[in-house]
């Protein structure tokens, strides 16, 4: 018992530094858009009430990074549907859409969903810039009962 | 069998493969902290605010248990810590094959990316976890 209670604080010692050396926020407020923001320092973050805002700006343009069929079983208003899926096999047939100066506004499912990084990442690679993420995703927007689409071909 | 699973260079010798095992796993897991922390967050398991202090503290609990085991010091102690962190990951691993959850495990997160969650994943830590009751019933027994 004694070895393990030594092993044990050696272990949150360690722990308590790293986290005070490496500025990590142990208890941060939005745990998801804490831990993305640090994965992928170049991309921005926006949240419901901001996407609220800005949806109908002319200068925007709204991706829906999920399969196609997910995306026609509902999307976000306004969205277009880029696959992550598709768009990283063949991404030529996507340059019509992505080939503007509009700030693109990538989503995915939310919770942890990593499409619309793995997407923006291929974007930032490709060298488009003004990308930003929608971290809530479709549910957190269906949830709050805010203007979706269904079945739009 | 058994002169062979009891043999004190036997012993030894997992000790330091584990340990160094132990090392490299709570190391690489530091390097890439914020990707260790979204391999957490898909298994699905911890509520979201326990995700980062559970990242940030569950390598330091690898590499010193490690330490402990390769060096001999505290090496009781130490591998009581590790088969706990097996069955910790083992539980987890099990968990995500029932839901048929697929990802990266997040077992050596900055060397070993593609070691996807799966039975072989399960089977591996199965053996490990056998490896050390090994060594605990052998250095518990020879304490007596």
């Amino acid at each position: 018992m004694f070895e393990i209670s030594v092993i044990f604080i050696v272990s949150i010692l360690s722990g308590i530094i790293y986290a005070y050396v490496k500025h990590i926020e142990i208890f941060p407020q939005d745990v998801q858009v804490y831990i993305y923001s640090k994965k992928y320092p170049d991309i921005k973050f926006i949240t419901t009430s901001e996407l609220l805002k800005m949806m109908n700006h002319p200068d925007i343009i709204l991706i829906d990074a999920r399969s196609r069929s997910e995306y026609e079983k509902g999307h976000i208003k306004g969205a277009v549907s880029i696959p992550y899926e598709e768009f990283s096999t063949d991404p030529v047939s996507f340059l019509d859409l992505i080939n503007t100066d509009k700030k693109m506004i990538i989503y995915c499912e939310g919770d942890f969903c990593e499409l619309s990084f793995k997407l923006a990442e291929l974007f930032i690679e490709l060298g488009l810039k003004n990308i930003a993420i929608y971290v809530g995703g479709y549910p957190e927007w269906e949830k709050g009962g805010y203007p979706v689409e269904k079945n739009n071909f | 069998m058994k002169k062979i699973i009891f043999n004190r260079l036997w012993i030894r010798i997992i000790e330091i493969l584990i340990g160094l095992l132990f090392i490299y796993s709570g190391i690489s897991k530091t390097m890439n902290i914020y990707e260790f922390s979204l391999t957490v967050a898909k298994y699905g398991i911890l509520p979201e605010n326990l995700i980062t202090i559970f990242s940030v503290f569950l390598p330091f609990f690898e590499i010193s248990a490690g330490f402990f085991l390769l060096t001999g010091i505290m090496r009781a102690g130490a591998s009581f810590v590790i088969l706990f962190l097996l069955l910790l990951f083992t539980f987890a691993i099990t968990f995500a094959v029932i839901r048929g959850l697929k990802f990266d495990c997040g077992c050596f997160e900055v060397f070993g990316r593609g070691q996807r969650i799966g039975l072989l994943l399960l089977l591996r830590n199965i053996i490990l976890i056998l490896l050390v009751l090994n060594i605990i019933i052998f250095r518990y027994t020879a304490r007596r």
